[in-house]
This record gives C-alpha cells, structure tokens and sequence, in this order.
C-alpha cells in the first residue's frame, strides 16, 4: 500500500491504519512514531499492540507543518490501549505526527507496536 | 520497672522510650544539623528544582489549558480534568518535576548520612560519649536523621504546590474532584478518550476527595522513603571509612536499584516507578511501598545496630 501511493503520488487515505513499531529512547525523551494526513479532522486514533514489558507511553499529535501540538495528551497507553484524539480544526489538510514517550524517565529502550490513522 | 512521663517500663527498655519520649539529645542533633552550611545548601537545592518545576508547571498548564479550552468546548469534564494539580511537583513530565524526584536521595543524604562520621573523625564522639549513654547517642542520631531527611523532601514538594496555584491563580481543585468522579463512575462527559487516561490505579479514591490529599499522601510516602535513605546511609557510615562514599550510599542505592529492577523486569517493585505520582508503570500494588520500606527500613536497622556493636571499643 505504501510503495502504491508512493508511486501515484496521493496522499494516504485517512481512515488507513499505518502501522509502527519501534522503540523509544531512554530517559522520557519523545519520539515521532507514526504520520497521517488529517483530511477531514474526525477523531485521530492510536491503537497500541505491545508496549514492553510494565512500562506506560504517553501520546499526543503534532502538526508536522508548523510543529503545534494539535490534541490533548493521552497518558499512561499499555497493552491494548486504542486512544482517540480530537484534532485542532488548523490541522486539516495537514500531515499530523503521532509522538510518544515513556511515562517515566527509563534505563532502557522501550519497545511498542500498534497502528495510527488520523482521521477515524 | 522504672517511670518514664509517668508510664512504667522494664528497664531494659527505658533508655529507649526515655530518648524516645524527652528526645533532649534529638533536639541538640537536629540543632546542629539546622545550622549546618550543607543543610541549607542542599535545602536550597530542593527548594530551587521545586521552583523551576513550579515555573514549568504552571507555563505548561496554561497552554495545555488554552489548547483543551479550544479543543473540547462543549465538555466541561474534559476541561475540568486539565487542573493545576496536574502540574505540581512529581504529577507533570516536566524535567525538573522528574529530576525532584531523581535526585532527593542524594540531596537529603549529604547533610545527614555522615553526622556519626564526623564526629569519629574530629574525636568529638569520645566528648559526646562521656556526657550520655550509647544507646542514647545512636538513637538520637537515628531520630534526628530521619526528622531532618523527611522535612527536607517534603518541605519544597509544598512550596511547589503553593507556587503553582499561586502563578496560575487557582486553588479549589473541586470542579477537578467532581469531573474526576464522574469519570470514575462512568458518567463524565467526554470529548475524546485522553481524558479518561487521567484515572489512577492506586489511591483513586483520594483524588475523587481532592487532589490536594493525594498529592499530599504521596508527598509523605516520599518523605517516608527520604528518611529510610537517609537512615541507610548512616548505617553504611558505620562501615565505610570514605566520607564521599557514606553520603552518596543511599543515592547509588537508589539506582542501583532502578537499574536493576530495569534489566529484570520488576518495575513495579522499584521506588523510582512506585514513588512517582503519576503512577507510570503498570501493575502496580500497594504492597510494593510497604514491602520496599520494611525491606529498607530493616536492612538500615540491622546494618546500624550490627555497626553500633563494631564501635563498643569508644569508652567501652
């Protein structure tokens, strides 16, 4: 799906999952860990597969244009967690990044999977 | 029996109740340790990453608070879920809030973990030794450590609450309480599902009362921890004969333990995880602060009381 809507050059459809997974740096220090185009600013979800081992993420959206934090921040995500986020109006039209971080300062890489879509 | 304010006891135990009750020596103890330069200096520390943090706290809150006003108008729950509170030191994932939180035992440890040490290095244990009983003196050592440890961690921790709804201009937290309720209850009107993240696992019931209990009763859990470092770290100065060591003991503790129960797998289980306000691991139990502190609090004791049998040699 990615290689298709690279090479016709349109944009993601927003009610598409993308999928990510990763791991986040230690010491609570934020990651962008998906993108999406907000197209037409319904509720942006995060749906989180794993997150390893007890540790809790917390998450919110960006707007990739201008660097503005778009949503509220869901804190303490786990195993399971699907997080909705209601997206500023000026956000439309725009790519939106999904960014994470640990809820606590760590020792270690947190690893997480799960999926994203900016508009549900 | 023997008559202690006016309570008879064996006398096996009356030196004990006796220091436990007059607490003349922990008076003199804590004099000393009030006007000493390191007290003052690591209290201004504390008080100074609390300020910070206050700062933090409250530039945070108003943009969070413009951006949720905008977001979620229609949804006073949401909105009311977005208080102050949630800034105060240890609740927010500004850096200093979490440095506060990194850094007490090493901070309360300075002034206090060598206070025994000192005296055996400048001879004034022989001094204070001629002029009490032993047990008396190591008590008193004990009580004042403690004392001192938990007012110095929980004193900046209050600042910091008062600072923040002084620079924000707030302080009834119960529109905060109700919205809260209402979310525990399932009956809170909600915009999206971030507010509904903002419900704890532990201690629940004492943020539907009011955020200034919770905050409160893990401000003195804190302390409580502060106190049992603090204890540790005078327990080690009884063994180790490097004053750098004996005050940094109770911080390499700290985490040691951290690391540890990191590699392991039990974070849970570690103060560094349990201690934090905003509850930041899962599965987390309230058996882990009892535990923990019994665990500290004993290995403190029976490194103290083994070291104190060490030194009988002092005038023995």
């Amino acid at each position: 799906m990615l290689g298709l809507s690279a090479a016709s050059g349109v944009a993601w459809a927003g009610t598409a999952w993308q999928s990510f997974a990763g791991a986040l740096p230690r010491f609570q220090q934020a990651a962008i860990i998906s993108h999406d185009v907000n197209q037409n600013n319904s509720y942006a979800q995060a749906k989180l597969s794993n997150v390893g081992g007890d540790y809790k993420l917390n998450m919110n959206v960006y707007d990739a244009t201008n660097n503005k934090q778009v949503s509220a921040t869901y804190e303490g995500a786990d195993d399971g967690t699907l997080a909705n986020f209601n997206l500023d109006s000026s956000s439309l039209g725009h790519t939106v990044n999904l960014v994470a971080w640990t809820a606590n300062w760590t020792v270690v890489q947190v690893e997480y999977s799960g999926q994203f879509r900016a508009d549900s | 029996m023997k008559s202690v304010s006016g309570v008879n006891f064996p006398g096996r135990l009356r030196p004990w109740v006796e220091a436990a009750f007059r607490g003349v020596n922990t008076v003199v103890v804590l004099k000393r340790v009030i006007l000493s330069k390191r007290t003052w200096i690591c209290f201004l520390i504390l008080l100074a990453i609390s300020l910070i943090a206050a700062l933090q706290g409250a530039t945070q809150y108003s943009q969070d608070r413009q951006l949720i006003e905008r977001l979620d108008q229609g949804y006073p729950d949401s909105i009311n879920l977005i208080s102050p509170s949630h800034y105060w030191l240890g609740m927010s994932d500004g850096f200093f809030s979490s440095f506060y939180h990194f850094i007490f035992p090493l901070l309360v440890s300075i002034p206090l973990a060598d206070l025994i040490f000192e005296e055996w290095t400048t001879g004034n244990i022989v001094y204070q030794l001629v002029r009490m009983s032993r047990r008396r003196y190591y008590l008193a050592k004990v009580s004042a450590t403690c004392l001192c440890a938990f007012a110095l961690c929980l004193l900046p921790m209050l600042l910091n609450m008062v600072v923040v709804n002084a620079l924000v201009g707030q302080w009834n937290m119960s529109s905060f309480s109700a919205s809260y309720a209402k979310l525990v209850h399932g009956t809170a009107r909600l915009a999206d599902s971030t507010s509904l993240s903002q419900q704890k696992e532990l201690f629940s019931g004492l943020l539907e009362a009011s955020p200034y209990v919770y905050a409160f009763v893990y401000y003195l859990i804190n302390a409580a921890y502060a106190a049992a470092y603090a204890f540790f770290g005078l327990a080690v100065s009884l063994f180790i004969r490097n004053r750098y060591l004996i005050v940094m003991a109770p911080f390499i503790l700290y985490i040691c333990v951290w690391i540890a129960f990191s590699l392991i797998q039990l974070l849970p289980w570690d103060p560094f995880n349990f201690l934090d306000p905003r509850q930041p691991v899962t599965h987390l139990t309230y058996a882990a602060f009892v535990v923990d502190f019994l665990v500290l609090g004993l290995a403190a004791g029976v490194a103290y009381v083994t070291g104190v049998r060490r030194h009988q040699d002092v005038l023995g």
